[in-house]
């Protein structure tokens, strides 16, 4: 195991003014050798990471979460912040409580620059935060085709702002206005997610609004609806959805709010009333600035999610390479393998040989119909890989509606309280 | 490192009814009568592995942390009957269910069982 520079960690606890900290070896000068892990973002598999490593390590470990926000936006069920169903503030979660209950170091900030030999991090702030372990749990980023104003085309694939910019375009919507999107190439975030979108905010600009003249269409990346195609398939004849399959992106215009793409080899430009382009994505910028990608996303160890580019830095969430889907439900679950491997790892005993984690989503179609999909994923050893064991999928019905609240009720308490 | 290691016991065995508690390193008032100052390497952790409570965390994500639903949804902390209950209810419960082997299955429960069903 690595030396830890005591002066650092002692300058650390200082400029983090945590009384918490101090009490656990106030004495002692070898206090600062209890392990200390960061884990860098608090989304749903940062979050869950560092509260199950305090519930499951306790008082013989550190753990300090640096989020950039804040507030978190809950992504999933954001596409209910468009027809009115929620509204921002209800998917958002703050840290206070969180982090005092489980003993957690809250840090808001941006991790600018990742050191591998010394095991610092460097903030925005200026400060610079030690480590034993990394986690890097830092969600996507999105790549553009060309540079345009996302407050004018926005995206809303990451939740806030950008979620209430697009709900405000399609509230100014007149009837027989046009609604485009477009979903990127796979892998994304959240696979069901567009083809979600496209249901509920068809439903509500013909069912809600009356714009019974207004039309959504829809320009995919990929070769078909990638998951639940039976049911957004049919809701899309229902609503009378546009779905344009294998067309490539490859301009976006802000000002007279067209896209160009490509279909069938031959370039087509089309102008919409409001565009929600969701760009093809990547991990997060920490994980390129930490060196720990291979291509556009990180690849990891699936027995601990530790990378296999460095030891010490494990990578959790929509960032990881495995085939498991970016998603929410299943960052949560990776999270909980990475914080028992991590304390494994630091206690010397090995790792879970099998380990499983499980995927959900709950999508809702209308403002009263939800539909359902889910898998689980076993460890196979002769690949070395996450391979789904079983996946289902449910009908959109109206008794799936609720249903879908005590799911996220439920994962969001797992995460955030 | 003896002492260490006693204290991180400690450490481990308060984890375990931390969700009683609510836990966290920041109630600790721990002093460590530490006899080896001179290096400072990080301790090795005393960390009881349990594969029954690490696939049953999976369970959290629909039936709440240690099993306690927030919700109308079913707490399963303390649950008896694992075996049984885990493959009736609602589809998704079922489709979730046939991903474990009977030996999973049989891990999860027994974690279960040791889990109060009053616990918050
Ligand atoms: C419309 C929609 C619907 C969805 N529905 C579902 C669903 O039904 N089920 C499901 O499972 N998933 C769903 N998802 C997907 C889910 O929201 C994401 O997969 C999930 O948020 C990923 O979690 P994460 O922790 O990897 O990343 P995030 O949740 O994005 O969290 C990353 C965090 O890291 C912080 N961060 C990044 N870089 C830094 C840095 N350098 N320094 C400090 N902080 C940093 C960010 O601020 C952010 O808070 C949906 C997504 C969308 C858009």
């Amino acid at each position: 195991m690595k030396k830890v520079n005591s002066n650092s960690r002692r300058d650390f606890m200082k400029f983090l003014g945590l009384g918490s900290l101090a009490t656990v070896v106030p004495t002692v000068s070898s206090a600062e050798t209890i392990p200390h892990v960061v884990v860098v973002g608090g989304g749903f598999a940062g979050a869950t990471c560092a509260k199950y490593l305090k519930m499951w390590g306790g008082s013989s470990i550190d753990v300090t979460v640096i989020e950039a926000n804040s507030t978190y936006v809950s992504p999933i069920l954001s596409n209910l912040v468009l027809n009115g169903q929620k509204t921002t503030s209800d998917l958002s979660f703050t840290y206070g409580s969180y982090s005092s209950k489980y003993g957690i170091n809250m840090v808001h900030s941006t991790v600018n620059a990742v050191d591998k030999t010394n095991q610092t991090l460097t903030l925005a702030n200026g400060n610079t935060v030690n480590y034993d372990k990394l986690v890097l749990a830092p969600g996507i980023d999105f790549m553009k085709t060309n540079d345009y104003d996302i407050s004018k085309v926005p995206h809303a694939w990451k939740a806030g702002e950008q979620t209430n910019l697009l709900k405000a375009q399609i509230d100014a919507m007149n009837d027989g206005d046009t609604f485009t999107m477009t979903i990127p190439a796979a892998p994304y975030r959240c696979p069901p997610g567009p083809y979600e979108r496209a249901c509920v905010v068809a439903d509500y600009l013909k069912n809600t609004k009356g714009h019974t003249n207004s039309k959504v269409v829809v320009l995919d990346a990929n070769a078909k609806i990638i998951v639940e195609e039976e049911t957004f398939g049919a809701k899309f004849s229902e609503y009378g959805v546009e779905y344009k399959p294998s067309t490539t992106v490859t301009n976006v215009d802000d000002t007279s709010k067209t896209v160009t793409y490509i279909e069938a080899g031959s370039s087509k430009t089309l102008a919409s009333t409001v565009l929600n382009v969701i760009p093809n994505q990547k991990a997060a910028s920490v994980i390129f600035t930490a060196g720990v990608n291979s291509g556009n996303w990180a690849p990891i160890n699936p027995l601990s999610y530790e990378s296999v580019l460095a030891s010490g830095i494990y990578v959790i969430g929509d960032s990881q390479a495995t085939g498991q889907p970016k998603a929410g439900h299943i960052g949560n679950s990776e999270a909980k393998v990475c914080a028992d491997a991590i304390l494994r790892t630091l206690s010397g005993t090995a790792l879970y040989a099998s380990p499983k984690t499980n995927s959900a989503c709950y999508s809702p179609t209308s403002a009263t119909e939800a539909s359902w999909l889910t898998g689980v994923f076993k460890y196979d050893a002769d690949t070395q890989t996450m391979v789904a064991s079983n996946t289902a999928a449910g009908a959109s019905s109206t008794a799936n509606y609720p249903k879908m609240f005590n799911w996220s009720g439920n994962l969001f308490a797992d995460t955030f309280a | 490192m003896k002492v260490h290691n006693k204290l991180f016991l400690t450490g481990y065995s308060l984890s375990l009814c931390l969700a009683l508690v609510g836990c966290g390193g920041g109630s600790s008032s721990t002093t460590v009568e530490d006899t080896n100052t001179s290096i400072a390497t990080i301790l090795p952790l005393s960390y009881t592995a349990d594969a029954g409570r690490l696939l049953g965390s999976q369970c959290a994500q629909c039936h709440g942390t240690n099993g306690v639903s927030v919700n109308s949804w079913d707490s399963i902390a303390g649950e008896n009957d694992l075996a049984d209950e885990i493959f009736d209810d609602e589809p998704i419960m079922t489709a979730q269910a046939h991903g474990y082997t009977a030996e999973e299955i049989t891990l999860i429960g027994n974690w279960l069982k040791t889990l109060s069903k009053t616990e918050d």
